[in-house]
Order: C-alpha cells, then structure tokens, then sequence
C-alpha cells in the first residue's frame, strides 16, 4: 500500500496496514460522522434551498391555484430553466478555480452564430456546424488561457476585454443581422425539442448531464480538489505543487466550451443565429452560480447547488409572473434572494467549523495579532 | 550622557493562549540617550514595544510614567489633540506608500488640521515647512520625488523624520524597531548620524536591533531580555559582543539537545542531493553550497543578509532570479531561471497564513494536497484518504479534531505540523523547511524536529532556513550564514551553538 511509504518513517505506526494494531478509526464510519450525517441530510445550510423551495411552490399555489400547481408549470420551469442553468454551470468551472470569465455571454452568441452560418449560408450537416462551431468557442478559452494566464491579467478584466472584441467581431461578420434559415428548423431543432421524457426537453437532459460532470470532477477526483486549491488560495496552492497556471487555463478552456454548446443550444431554441443571443444569461448565470455556491457545498462553487439555485430563481420568476405581478417586482425579487443568500452563507461561513474550538478561535480573534514575539 | 528620566514603565506582563511572553519587565529612558534593546527571537522584544505602542493591551499591573508623572500605559503612544503622542514608532517595514513623495506622506501622517491631509500637501507654506524639517532630519531626499524613487536607507530617514515630528517639540522617546535591518554596512553610517542628531536634541532613542556590533558603537544603555524576563539594564561602556551574547542566552549555553549528526548515510560517497552553483539573486551573489543525502543544511542571517532569498530561489520564486544553477539528486544542472527550478524541491513556506495554509479547506484536504495521486486519478478514494489523514494526524500529534473540520480550528502549532505533514508526504528528496517552528508552542516545536529528525534519518535532504537559534542548533548537521549575500561562515556540527550562531550574524 502506497501510503504507508510514508510511515514507514514513525516506528511506531509500523504494521498499521497489516492490521495488528489498528488506529482508532479504520473500517466502520465513526459516531461523530454517522451523527453527522444525518445532520447534514436535514442541513438548513446545505440545502436551505430546497426548503425554500418548497415554501416558495406552497405559497404560489395558495396565491394562484389555477395556475401554478399544475404538471404543466412544472415543466415549464425545467425547460425553461435548462439554457440558463448551462450558462450557469459554464462558470462553476473557472470560479472554483478562482478565475472570472466575463466573456462567456460573448462564446455564447459567437458559437450560436457559427453554428447557424454554416448550417444556413454553408449548408453543412448539423454534426459538423456544431462541432467546427464549438471548435471556435474553444478558441476564445485558449485566447482567455493566453491573456489571464500568460499575459497575467486580472481574469475579470481579461475575459471582459476578450468578450468585447469577440462580440464585435460577431457583430461585424453577422452586420448585426439575426441569422434565420429553414435549415435552422427541423432536424437541426431536435437536438433541443426533442421530449423523451413527459414534456421535459432535451437541454434539461444536457444540464443534468454537464452538472453531472462538473460535480463528478470537482468532488470526486484529484483534479476537482486541486481546482478548488487553486481558486482558494493560489499561491499556497502552487508552492504545495499543485500546477496552479495550467489548472486555471484549462478551466478557462472548459467554460468556453460549455459557453460554445450553450450557445448552440439557444440558436436550435431561437431557430435563429442571434449575434447577441447569449448576452441577457450573463448576469442570471452569475447570480445562479453565486447562490449556489451557498448551497449543498456551502463555500465553493458546485454544480448541484447551482442547479438548485438556478431552479429556485426560475421557480421565483415564473412563480411571480403566474401571480401577475409586474416584472420589475420579478427583478426585485432575484435581487432579493441574492442578496438574503449572501448574507446568510457569509454569516454560516465565519461561524463554520467552529465547533469545540469556538472559544479559543474567540479568544484569538479578540487580540487580532500574530503570536510571534521577540 | 545621562539626562533626566523622560519615560518609564514597570510590572509589564504579557499572557497569550499559549504562554505568559513577559514577566513583569521594566524599563526607564533618559533625555538623549540611545537606549538597545536586544533578545533573540521569543525574548519578548517585541511583545514589549507593542505594549508600549498600546496594540497589545498588558496585563493588569503594568504602570508608565512621562518625567514624574504616572499615566495610563495607553496613553503612550496616542496622539494628543495636536496630533503629537510621547512616544514615536519607526517599525521595520516603514509605513511609506512609495507611490506618494516625501511631502505627501508626511502630510498624511500629520494630517494637518485632518481634514483634508493630502490638499495640506500643496499649500504652499506646509510645503516649505516639511521640506525645511526633511532638509535638517534627511538632506539627502528630495522631497518632491516619490518615495519609491528614494535609497531605503532614505526611506528609513523619511520615516524617522515623520516619526520625529508626531513627537512634542521637546523630549519624547522615538523606538526605532530594526531600523538598520535591510541595510548595507555602508548605509547604518549615514543613519547612525541621524540617531546621534536627535539625542543631542534630548530625544531617547529606544534601538530595537539583532545587530550587536551596532548597538555597541550607538548605545548607551542596554536592557537585555530573556524569554520575557528583563535580565540587565546597564551601561553599555565596557561591554563587548560576548557579554551581550551571554547575558542573551545566560550562562548555560545550551550545548546539549543537539541531535546525532545523521552520520552513517554516506554524505562524501554518493552524489549530493542538491548542488548550487553560483547562485545569484537581488542580495544573494554567486552563492555556492552542496547538500549531503540525509543532511540537514542550517541556513540563516539577519534579514536582508540574502539567507532567504536563496530558499526563496531554489523552490522556483524565479522573478528575483538573475544567474546560476542548481542539480537535484544528481540530475541535469537546472539554470536558477528556469521555470523547472522549483519542481523537485519542496517548500514549507514561513508565511503559514498566506503561502501555506488553504484557509477554506479541511484539515484533510489540506494535508493531502500534495499527494493525492497516491489516492487514484480519475477517482479519489476517499477512504483511503481518510485512513491516511487519520493515522497522519495520529504520527503528527494533532490530536482531538478530525480530517473534516476546517484548517482554521487548529492552533498555529497544529497548522504547522500539518503543512510539515503535507510536504512529507510529497514524493521530493530535498526539503526546504523556512521558519519551521515560528509562532509555535514548545511542544508543537519539539513534535516538528523529532518529526523532521525521522525523515532525514531515512535519507531525506532537509534545508532549514530560520531566525530562531533553535531550529538550528536542535536539526542541524551544519550551518551556513549569511552576510551582505555571500555565505560568511560555515559551522560545522561540533560547533553549532546558539552562541556561535548569534555572532557570526
């Protein structure tokens, strides 16, 4: 066993693994984990969300009963849902990994674009429009790698710039012009209403399906731990030799890729290649990825939470509009929640992991100086 | 030069979660004199003068007196409704904002009349004012340039000369912390002068320094501490260098506690570990060394002496990097500027909170950060994973909290032994190891060398860079010292003691 290469060195722990002496924690999972697992299923922190959904579907089919307990405004709210929790999930990514990236509205619009260029003026098949299509949002995730982490720019700022120039280079090749074409319906448009399950379309199968991989690299593989290092303290990160620079470019790589097939996704819904299709996810994308990082994994950026997070804000919106309720008063409510959220996991994260040592991590706070003397 | 006494405090004590610091410590200054104070690391130095400057609160007891006047130890160093405090700070790492000029920085210090501190830096008569006082206390600044632009010698005369002025008009005790620590020789001279202008005025001069030959040459008076305790307050005609050593570390110079050299591990025989040739850096020049396999390297100097900078180079800071190479375990000869440098050499920096810790992460994930592949690739084994921290935190002796809380909920010490913990288990044969034991408990120091001592003891190569005398004397097989970026000496294990050590810097 490859681990205990390491104690070999304390001679007292020799045999650990041949299991004559077996540290107090081996095999069966511990009291204080089994207790705390079951806490943690009922976590108001970790999926306050969840309760909260539920609150908010019980009041909304007391306000409107006609309209919104119905199977109908369930899969509304998935299908609806699905494009901006793709945007979403598209920055779990390069935040975990303590990067911005500004510019996937811009990917977004350029890949929908290229998509629909080829499909409509080029004719080509649709397999081959997506792919020469995610081809060039995966070039904007090399020029992104190339300014933020060779060029050393601050990643907000990089990516807003690149996103600047790649929509202005959309916009010059399109003359601002919505692409529009019968080769953009039919065929092409069964990638996206296509309904194998109930009325659920099939972007909310690919939401599952990129959530599903975003969760399994970030929690479950030694890349998703190094990411987090990375995003959480870069420089420590690096010095305990972790490859800090190609962790963040390749994040920036994959969020320009999920930005690409996002975007084509919202020109199969449109049936049109807008040249500024993906601008209006933006920012519901941000506000969807920052409530989830409150959520399931409080403090990091994850992709269920997000998923939950996006739900929650669709099931607010639409919720609201059922009610007829204004849509400034829909605005309102997203900034609301957003701000409540922050709030509430800024206050879980100072107390967290207190526990037993509260005191002392008081006692320390109180004098608010290093220890080093002399 | 003996005037009146214009400052005293007496029954200082300090008590930390971890310890009492200071025990009951007294000190007197007198008008014009140039007062040391000096103490290795842990004496309580600085403890004492963060009493004074009121950031620590003392322990109840603590008294002060102005002249003959007793006041509350708080009012020390708080400014009056003039802006002026009886006691003035200049602490090592000056306060400047570089990107400002002289004048700039001394409106914003002053303030002048608060409300608006940086537009009292273009009227015109503030102007000429501070630019009469920089003439008289720095005549070789040029107030109108920024900071940035100034020697650090300069910088340091600047900030002195703020200092100066948030003192009363007459008396007041100015407490320069380190002030000649990242100066060249040539540059003490120049701000020696300085010193010796203010205490003809009646200033006293508090002089906090690890500079012993300095202190000799500038002081007057001496108080010496010793893990918290004043030991002597004298003259300091008469004494030389070794008095000051003795009275630092007391008559039992501690010899015993050395460990075995790791001898038996053929050092001369097989190739070295690690090889550096010609090292040069911003300080360091042309800095050569080998390290034996199963050798611990002791590396040290005062600050600025380049001793850190060389550990700073070899775990790959490349942009402070101008020439040389270096040869890990008989490999290729790596220039210092390659971005490879830092790969096979593995660091435990001294900047924990920073550089080391991964503040949001559990104790676990932080632990197992540089060794998750032996966990599997595509997939991490958690339970392996948390075997492996479990009986690690059991080898490391942090006891009671499990893998899953955060890094946050141990003690400085534990936190400590858990980046020591994440380095040894790093696949490396060198380790540098810089401050391994600072703002930690005794107990946590002795765990981290008997911890340390195991693995070189199976062939690992440890560099320790440190300014506590300790970690020297407790780890190492033989010590380098640096001066002015060269290796100045070189102990070898029968003549590593604190002594030996505190004057060589």
């Amino acid at each position: 066993m490859d681990d205990e290469v390491l104690l070999r060195k304390s001679p007292d722990r020799d045999g650990v693994d041949t299991g004559d002496a077996p540290p107090p924690d081996t095999g069966v999972p511990e009291p204080p984990r089994a207790r705390g697992s079951v806490s943690r299923v009922l976590s108001v922190t970790r999926y306050g969300g969840i309760y909260v959904l539920v609150v908010m579907v019980a009041v909304f089919s007391l306000v409107s009963p006609a309209t919104f307990p119905q199977g109908a405004t369930f899969w509304q709210v998935l299908n609806s849902n699905a494009v901006p929790a793709l945007a979403a999930l598209t920055l779990v990514v390069p935040l975990a990994a303590g990067v911005f990236d500004i510019s996937i509205a811009n990917t977004m619009s350029l890949s929908g674009v290229v998509c629909a260029f080829l499909l409509v003026h080029a004719h080509w098949s649709p397999l081959a429009a997506i792919l020469v299509a995610l081809g060039s949002a995966l070039l904007i995730g090399v020029v992104n790698a190339l300014i933020v982490v060779v060029g050393k720019v601050e990643s907000l700022v990089g990516t807003l710039a690149s996103g600047f120039v790649v929509q202005a280079v959309v916009l010059w090749c399109t003359s601002s012009q919505t692409i529009t074409g019968q080769e953009l319906t039919g065929s092409f448009q069964n990638i996206v209403f296509d309904q194998p399950i109930g009325q659920m379309t099939l972007p909310v199968l690919y939401a599952l399906a990129v959530g599903l991989v975003i969760w399994y690299v970030l929690s479950m593989t030694p890349l998703g731990r190094r990411i987090y290092a990375t995003g959480f303290n870069r420089e420590a990160a690096r010095l305990a030799g972790v490859k800090t620079a190609r962790i963040q470019a390749s994040a920036l790589v994959a969020s320009a890729f999920l930005a690409g097939l996002t975007g084509i996704v919202i020109t199969a819904q449109l049936g049109a290649g807008s040249p500024t299709g993906g601008n209006s996810y933006l920012l519901p994308a941000f506000a969807g990825v920052f409530v989830g990082a409150t959520q399931i994994r409080p403090g990091r950026f994850n992709a269920w939470g997000t998923v939950l997070a996006v739900i929650l804000l669709g099931t607010l919106t639409i919720g609201l509009a059922l009610a007829t309720v204004p849509q400034w008063a829909q605005q309102l409510a997203t900034g609301l929640v957003l701000i409540a959220a922050l709030v509430i996991a800024g206050k879980e994260r100072r107390s967290a992991g207190r526990g037993d040592k509260t005191k002392r991590l008081r006692a320390h706070r109180g004098r608010a100086a290093p220890h080093r003397v002399g | 030069m003996s005037g009146s006494r214009v400052l005293a405090v007496s029954g200082l004590s300090k008590t930390f979660p971890g310890g009492r610091v200071l025990h009951d410590v007294a000190l007197d200054l007198r008008a014009g004199e140039v007062h040391a104070l000096v103490g290795h690391n842990g004496s309580g130095k600085s403890t004492l003068i963060k009493i004074l400057s009121g950031y620590h609160d003392c322990d109840p007891g603590g008294r002060a007196w102005l002249g003959d006047d007793e006041v509350p130890l708080q009012a020390l160093g708080r400014p009056d409704e003039s802006g002026r405090a009886p006691v003035a700070f200049v602490h090592q790492d000056t306060s400047l904002i570089l990107e400002l000029s002289a004048i700039e920085n001394f409106a914003l210090h002053r303030g002048f009349g608060r409300s608006s501190s940086l537009a009292a830096a273009s009227d015109k008569r503030i102007r000429a004012e501070t630019a009469a006082v920089l003439a008289e206390l720095a005549p070789s600044v040029d107030p109108e340039l920024p900071v940035s632009r100034s020697a650090p010698v300069d910088r340091t005369m600047i900030a002195i000369a703020i200092a100066v002025e948030s003192l009363p008009p007459e008396g007041g005790v100015l407490v320069l912390d380190e002030p000649t620590a990242s100066l060249p020789h040539s540059d003490v001279v120049k701000l020696q002068a300085l010193i010796r202008q203010l205490t003809a005025k009646g200033r006293a001069i508090l002089y906090v320094s690890h500079r012993l030959e300095e202190i000799i040459e500038l002081g007057d008076r001496v108080t010496v501490l010793r893990n918290g305790v004043r030991v002597i307050t004298d003259d300091i005609a008469g004494m030389g260098k070794a008095d000051l050593v003795r009275h630092m570390l007391g008559d039992e110079a501690k010899l015993a506690g050395r460990r075995a050299p790791s001898g038996e591990i053929g050092r001369s025989s097989s190739p070295p570990a690690l090889e550096v040739r010609q090292l040069t850096g911003s300080i360091a020049s042309e800095v050569s060394f080998r390290l034996g396999r199963g050798e611990v390297l002791g590396v040290c100097g005062l600050p600025g002496s380049g001793a850190s900078e060389v550990c700073a180079l070899l775990t790959g800071n490349r942009a402070g990097a101008r020439s040389g190479s270096v040869k890990v375990s008989g490999g290729a000869w790596v220039p210092a500027t390659s971005r490879r440098l830092g790969e096979s050499i593995a660091l435990v920096p001294a900047d924990r909170v920073h550089k080391s810790a991964i503040g949001p992460m559990t104790i676990r994930e932080n632990l197992t950060i540089s060794s998750l592949r032996r966990f599997g690739r595509l997939l991490l084994r958690r339970k392996a994973e948390r075997r492996f921290t479990d009986r690690w935190l059991n080898v490391l002796g942090v006891v009671g909290p499990k893998g899953d809380n955060s890094i946050q909920t141990l003690s400085g010490g534990n936190q400590q032994k858990v980046m020591i913990g994440r380095v040894l288990g790093r696949d490396t044969d060198v380790l540098v190891v810089s401050e391994p034991t600072a703002g930690v408990d005794v107990g946590a120091k002795a765990a981290i060398y008997t911890l340390l001592d195991e693995h070189v003891s199976q062939g690992l190569s440890v560099i320790v860079e440190s300014s506590d005398t300790d970690d020297l004397v407790s780890l190492c097989d033989r010590v380098l010292i640096f001066r002015r970026g060269v290796v100045a000496a070189e102990l070898s294990a029968d003549e590593i003691s604190e002594q030996r050590l505190i004057n060589e810097m």
